[in-house]
């Protein structure tokens, strides 16, 4: 039985509110029009009753507080004016019940997404009054997962508070920490993260990624049918320095794949980028997206589907929104798995799926539960761990930098499970970013720029490189 | 009350009506934008039904309205050919 529980979509709570509150409005609107029509129908009859206008004309008669008359129109006239009224009292209190099914989804909505840790378990149990908190049921053995990162970031705004000057942070205005007051990365958000040791290093400036050339990714995935392929892809980026993966899809859509958080020495993918990643500068990485897209053959326009794990999902997210990307591709989906997008809008048009395990820490790094949800943006979630202790426990690569919760492996059942879900929310968006098919995915290594690989031979002397090519830097990698 | 003055009161009914026809189009067509556009979820798919009912409720007003303006503009037509042949009121 799966665990998966899954939200946003078209039937999410916020969508529902949403479209409530949007028709609520709007037929608001067309109440207030009616009620106009009403005024002009009553002025019309007030017309008529000034003059002593004669039965012949009947004009008089159309009034319905007139003495009536034998005109046919007249029945038409009063049957109007009652008409009128009943239409805008109907329409008025259609938008009254739109407005309070609104209110009653907010409540639900309140109760089952906004509660610490919200959790509704995995009995299934859906109803607002089931929903517990992790810390409550997992806390002595399991890890703190996603609400256990929130809070530690609740925590680090409060001390920031206490030491800084000016105006403070408020834990509960996101907004507030995702740039500084005049927009400045070096302000709040900043000041935040490094404070949260993310930056760990220099945080002003990541530096450009330099990519290598392009090579077949022999070990990719052969298709690219459902999220456990994308996820099998984002683990394959991270592995050595990283690299960006570039598939190709049957159905001819592209897939850029981003790698995670790497620490090895040379990476384009370290602490600094993931900091610059969680205050939505991913600048660097969109030009190089855009370079290896072309250098695999893209054309103007065509659709990208933007996938990551951990860091290269943060990544996935903001170069949804890149100008230069946008100005050369059509940005159609968006995949990302273990990763802290909470704080990432994303546009309305871009199908999105996220993937959370309940007990992975990364995804809370930007101090939100939730994230952003919209009609076609959903959250899946789930808490079971990889299927066998080899998969849970040798998860390999740079992935797995967060523990093996976090671990490319861990992900790739959740990928798994989301593929068998019937849940036409998840067919939905795998549909719509054009997943399916057939696949070849080209690899580029990436490395930072102006960054030297150190390498000690056998021969005990340790030797600086700047990778120039993929063939020399799988080379150094393989040193390493 | 002259035929120039009835004309007159007649020319006000009809532009009253003329307003109110144009204020229902209006209505009946953010309703109708409403029940077309966005409802993709089951709970807002159930309010459609009670959107249709509005709309047929504007349906009728628009008819009763268009009617009563052709009758008004006949009155109006009549007012005019009684002046011109010395009848009328």
């Amino acid at each position: 039985m799966s665990d998966l529980e899954i939200f946003g979509g078209s039937e999410a709570i916020e969508v529902v509110t949403g479209e409530l509150r949007e028709a609520s409005g709007t037929l608001g609107r067309a109440g207030a029009i009616l009620e106009e029509v009403y005024r002009d129908l009553r002025l019309a009859a007030q017309a008529g009753e000034r003059g002593t206008l004669g039965a012949g004309t009947g004009a008089w008669a159309a009034s319905p507080s007139g003495p009536g008359g034998s005109a046919p129109y007249a029945v038409s006239f009063g049957d109007a004016l009652g008409l009128a009224g009943r239409s805008a009292e109907g329409i008025r209190g259609l938008a009254s019940a739109l407005e309070t099914a609104a209110q009653n989804y907010e409540r639900a909505e309140r109760q089952a997404m906004e509660h610490p840790g919200g959790y509704m378990g995995p009995s299934g149990q859906g109803a607002p009054g089931s929903v517990f908190s992790l810390k409550q049921g997992f806390e002595e053995h399991r890890p703190p997962g996603i609400e256990g990162t929130v809070s530690g970031v609740e925590s680090a705004v409060q001390t920031l508070n206490v030491f800084r000057l000016g105006p403070s942070l408020d834990p509960a205005s996101p907004a507030q920490w995702s740039s500084g007051p005049d927009g400045d990365r070096d302000g709040d958000a900043g000041a935040l993260v490094k404070a949260l040791g993310l930056a760990g290093m220099v945080f002003d400036s990541a530096g450009a990624v330099v990519i290598g050339d392009a090579d077949l990714a022999v070990d990719a995935p052969a298709t690219a049918s459902g999220f456990e392929d994308l996820v099998a892809l984002e683990h394959l980026a991270s592995q050595d320095k990283g690299a960006l993966l570039v598939t190709r899809t049957e159905s001819g859509a592209w897939i850029v794949t981003v790698p995670g958080t790497n620490t090895q020495a040379g990476t384009a993918f370290g602490t600094d980028r993931l900091a610059a990643a969680m205050v939505g500068d991913s600048r660097d990485v969109g030009l190089s997206t855009v370079a290896a897209l072309r250098a695999a053959g893209a054309a103007d326009g065509d659709a990208v589907i933007l996938n990551g794990h951990s860091q290269g999902g943060r990544h996935a997210v903001n170069l949804a929104l890149d100008p230069e990307l946008k100005r050369n591709f059509r940005v159609g989906g968006v995949v990302t798995a273990g990763a802290p997008v909470g704080r990432a809008e994303l546009p309305e048009d871009v199908w999105a799926v996220h993937l959370e395990h309940v007990d992975d820490s990364v995804p809370g790094l930007d101090g939100v539960v939730p994230v952003p949800l919209s009609r076609r943006r959903v959250l899946v979630r789930g808490s079971e761990f990889a299927p066998t202790f080899r998969e849970r426990h040798e998860a390999k690569g740079n992935d797995s930098n967060f523990g093996p919760v976090h671990s490319g492996l861990n992900y790739a059942q959740l990928g798994r499970q989301a593929d068998r879900s019937s849940d036409p929310r998840l067919k939905e968006a795998a549909k719509g970013m054009g997943l399916g098919g057939r696949a070849v995915t080209l690899r580029f290594e990436t490395h930072q720029a102006g960054a030297r690989a150190t390498v000690t031979g056998s021969d005990g002397v340790t030797r600086k490189f700047r990778p120039k090519t993929s063939e020399s830097h799988r080379n150094l990698s393989s040193s390493d | 009350m002259t035929a120039t003055t009835e004309d007159q009161y007649l020319g006000w009914q009809l532009e009253s009506l003329g307003a109110a026809l144009r204020g229902v189009e209006r209505a009946v067509a953010i309703a109708a934008g409403v029940r077309a556009e966005g409802w993709e979820s089951r709970t807002a798919r159930e309010f459609r039904g009670r959107v249709d009912e509005q709309l047929a409720l504007l349906a009728r007003l628009r008819m009763d309205v268009e009617h009563a303006i052709q009758q008004l503009e006949l009155a109006r037509v009549r007012v005019s050919v009684e002046a011109l042949v010395g009848g009328g009121a």
